[in-house]
């Protein structure tokens, strides 16, 4: 049973997961490092990203590489009205601001609804090539998806850590006020943060909408993985973020495999409480102050 | 170059500065001396529209600065540097500095940078450590640096000497000396330990509880006996 072919297989499928997961999970924790908002709707952003993709995809026929950055940027544009309306209000206090996230997210599911019914759909695969590497397939479909995680993940470490919008985010994550008083535009810093979370939450819904299928209701899936990985790396930081998706990708790929989805339900939730009652910090996180 | 007219400052029901009026004149050094709660780092707070002024004005080479967000003082020329550092413990030394030169274009930023390291070589030597590992009188030297680096032609300095070594007290005023003969900004610093801030400054203002208690050349109030007595420590 565990055959060389079939573990990497899995670890294949395994990784697949996780780069969604991670990409998911990146947005979800950069909103909350920088204004303290646990963003319920976060899900439902990669909802509309899935559908975003189905129009301008399948509707206009654009090719897929093209379609798919299209629709990240047009959920991140649409959420910056959210952003004005609702989100900027609720910035730095964290309870109010999780029930007004699960607010939005509660109407952007059934706005769905209203928009698109509740039958689920898929979007036809883009890529058909099947690869083999020795005794492994690997289909062109998820080749694409874990480019497309890799690719945006490199560009978010290097706008992060080399860029002064970069920067801005990271000085006004640790201390709003001193980064003010820097020079920094820390409305135009929180808006330019919201954008790209959302846009890397739709890029991911585009993904899962391509490997799985698309309905107004699963974004509640990728929320909740954001949250797991969330637990499982600590808040905040990138390595924990990749660390905490590998872990639960890797894990529901094998335990899914052996004994079934909800085996692999089961155990990843169980795990969570487990962590959250013997490491809160998470597996690489730390402490926090 | 700026003049505060009759300013009152509030924090709820609290009022923590009521009515003050100063002004102070451009390549000149003014010290806000006075005990806890006199209302010192208030006066700064509010010049950087971080505390929120109830009545009067605030204006800057003619423009006012009252009802502008923060951001927006430190570009019209003004530094500050905030009581306890408050330096980004998590990011590098540079990336502290770079952060205080974020309204710089970008190609002025790397020489600004080097002339702020060479204003303090210990910085330069921490240039890649967090800036949390700091001791305390280096992250006061990060805080001076990183209020100097958008070339502020006024420099606010909220108690620079807190909690710092006598030997760093003395260097800290030596730098800010230095650096201010080479560039010309004025300076308004706030500070308790009133020895040292009446010898780095030309004049002092002496609060208490909000209220301008007395003011003039620094000399003359290092000499007068109810200010020796009350905020000097001596006699």
């Amino acid at each position: 049973m565990f055959t060389f072919a079939i573990l990497s297989q899995i670890a294949l499928n395994g990784i697949t997961l996780s780069a969604i997961y991670i990409l998911v999970a990146l947005g979800f924790t950069l909103i909350f490092g920088v204004m303290r908002i646990v963003n319920f709707a976060h899900g439902e952003f990669a909802m509309l990203g899935g559908f975003a993709l189905s129009f301008f995809y399948v509707s206009l026929g654009l090719h897929f590489l093209v379609a798919l950055p299209i629709a990240a940027v047009a959920v991140g544009a649409f959420s910056l009205v959210l952003e004005r309306v609702v989100y900027r209000r609720f910035y730095q206090r964290e309870m109010p601001g999780m029930i007004a996230s699960l607010g939005v997210s509660i109407a952007l599911m059934y706005g769905g609804v209203a928009l698109w019914g509740t039958h689920q759909r898929s979007i036809p695969s883009a890529f058909s090539a099947v690869y083999t590497i020795g005794p492994i397939f690997v289909t062109a479909e998820r080749v694409v998806v874990i480019g497309v995680c890799l690719v945006s993940l490199a560009l978010f470490y290097l706008v992060l850590r080399f860029t002064r919008i970069g920067l801005a985010m990271r000085v006004v994550a640790e201390d709003r006020i001193t980064a003010e008083a820097q020079g920094i535009d820390t409305v135009a810093t929180y808006r330019f943060a919201f954008f790209i979370s959302t846009a890397m939450a739709a890029l991911a819904g585009g993904l899962i909408g391509q490997l799985f299928s698309l309905s107004p209701f699963m974004g509640l899936m990728p929320l909740v993985k954001a949250f797991i990985v969330v637990i499982l790396g600590g808040l905040g930081g990138i390595l924990g973020a990749a660390i905490g998706g590998l872990v639960l990708g890797l894990g529901e790929s094998f335990v899914s495999t052996f004994y079934g989805a909800s085996a692999a339900q089961f155990i990843s939730f169980g795990l969570i409480i487990a962590i959250l009652l013997f490491r809160p910090q998470g597996l690489v996180g730390r402490k926090e102050g | 170059m700026l003049d505060f007219n009759g300013v009152s400052i509030s924090y709820g029901a609290v009022r923590a500065v009521s009515e003050l009026s100063f002004a102070i004149e451009p390549g000149e050094t003014v010290a806000l001396i006075g005990a806890n709660g006199a209302g010192k780092s208030s006066i700064l707070k509010a010049i950087m529209g971080i505390a929120p002024i109830r009545h009067g004005s605030i204006v800057f080479e003619n423009g006012k600065l009252d009802g502008l967000r923060t951001f927006q003082v430190v570009r019209r020329g003004i530094g500050y540097s905030p009581e306890g550092r408050r330096v980004f413990a998590a990011t590098s030394v540079i990336e502290n500095l770079h952060a205080g030169g974020h309204i710089l274009p970008r190609p002025q930023v790397p020489a600004r940078l080097a002339q702020v390291l060479d204003y303090f070589p210990r910085l330069r030597e921490r240039a890649h450590q967090a800036s949390g590992s700091l001791s305390g009188g280096e992250q006061q030297m990060l805080a001076i640096g990183r209020a100097l680096m958008s070339r502020p032609r006024l420099l606010l300095l909220d108690e620079p000497t807190l909690g710092l070594a006598p030997v760093m007290v003395q260097h800290i005023g030596e730098v800010i000396r230095t650096v201010q003969a080479a560039e010309g900004f004025a300076v308004l610093v706030a500070e308790q330990n009133a020895v040292w801030a009446l010898k780095l400054a030309g004049r002092g203002i002496v609060l208490e509880v909000g209220h301008k208690k007395f003011q003039g050349r620094s000399q003359e109030l290092a000499q007068d006996p109810v200010v020796r007595a009350a905020y000097l420590g001596t006699d």
